[in-house]
């Protein structure tokens, strides 16, 4: 409560504050007057007693600032002391063009390691439900994360309770056949519920038609596969990623 | 002109209270009137007097009003509030068991 008033009575003389400082003015030359007829009276001289009143009173502009200081608001010495570096800034131009490097510099450092941490760590990878893939590896010993042969994955997939849906991949590379050329072009086996376990639709085409294994197999799926590899393949090329199919 | 002894720290609102007890100053009033009340001893520095006002009008404790002085000039006139005068009691109090606090030190040795 006390406070509240203080504040309102603060916020009174900033509005006022033109009134404020002429009324303190007046107020201090009427004291430096009455000092003055006082030391006169003592016996010193005009002249040397106005000095010694001027002197007693010290520097009109420090007594200002510091009844300012007790009446003014933080924000505005802030203010002050912020035109004031703005000022000192434009007198140092060599140290300013060092500091703005500097900080830019410093800023351009987190922001890049920032985006990479984004992409890499904290940004949920995008899928479906990326929270709700997990990998799993077959494990021997003295090698953990070891590759998973066909027939248990079969297995694995039967005996399955705990995975709403399992698939597979298998990262390698192919040559393509384009109008310049043989390219090379990377890519991945996958087993046919890939895309739906991954929740994720081609660009271009359809998904593989579910319960229909040895896809690769048949003269249909082939057209069908490169069909859809070409659509991947492409959407790299266009969007500048070099690189061939990307999944 | 010999230096004088510098005011106890935060005694400045005390004195300026208890001399506004009596009646209704100017600035220059109530520094004169510390002088001669301390028979020239303590003579408040100007450069303290007027933040010291301008914190207890900020507090509430005095109030300030234009009057026409008896030489019929404009002076601010501080005056003493009701709060200002309940600060007083508290601060003579708390002024007097300062300073029998340090007298009690200062026998003890």
């Amino acid at each position: 409560m006390d406070s509240l008033v203080r504040f309102s009575r603060k916020l009174w003389i900033f509005v006022r504050r033109e009134k404020f400082n002429s009324e303190l003015e007046e107020e201090m030359a009427f004291h430096r007057e009455h000092a003055e007829k006082q030391l006169r009276a003592e016996g010193l001289p005009a002249q040397a007693a106005q000095h010694a009143a001027r002197k007693q009173f010290g520097s009109a502009m420090r007594l200002r600032e510091q009844s300012h200081d007790m009446v003014g608001f933080r924000f505005e010495s802030v203010l002050q002391d912020f035109r004031f570096a703005i000022r000192n800034l434009r007198k140092n131009p060599g140290f300013t063009a060092t500091a703005t490097l500097m900080l830019a510099l410093g800023m351009c450092a987190s922001v890049a390691i920032f985006a990479f941490v984004d992409a890499a760590l904290l940004k949920p990878l995008p899928y479906r439900d990326p929270a709700g893939l997990v990998a799993v590896f077959e494990k021997t010993s003295g090698f953990p994360h070891s590759n998973l042969s066909y027939p248990d994955y079969l297995d694995w997939k039967k005996q399955n309770t705990v995975f709403s849906s399992l698939d597979i991949f298998h990262r390698t590379g192919f040559i393509l056949t384009t109008p310049s050329g043989a390219q090379p072009a990377r890519g991945a086996r996958v087993s046919d519920g890939f895309f739906r376990t991954l929740g994720v639709t081609p660009v271009l085409g359809r998904g593989f038609r579910s319960r229909r294994r040895f896809a690769f197999r048949t003269a249909n799926r082939t057209a069908e596969l490169r069909h859809l590899a070409a659509a991947l393949w492409w959407k790299g090329r266009c969007t500048g990623a070099d690189r061939g199919p990307q999944w | 002109m010999a230096k004088k002894p510098d005011l106890l720290p935060g005694t400045l609102d005390l004195l300026i209270l208890k001399t506004l007890t009596r009646a209704p100053q100017h600035g220059y009033g109530i520094a004169l009137s510390i002088k001669q009340s301390s028979q020239d001893f303590l003579t408040v520095e100007e450069g303290s007097l007027y933040p010291a006002l301008q914190r207890l009008l900020l507090q509430g404790w005095v109030k300030a009003e234009w009057k026409k002085t008896e030489t019929n000039r404009r002076a601010r006139y501080y005056t003493l509030t009701p709060t200002g005068r309940k600060q007083l009691g508290v601060e003579l109090s708390q002024f007097e068991q300062m300073i029998a606090a340090i007298g009690r030190v200062l026998q003890d040795a």
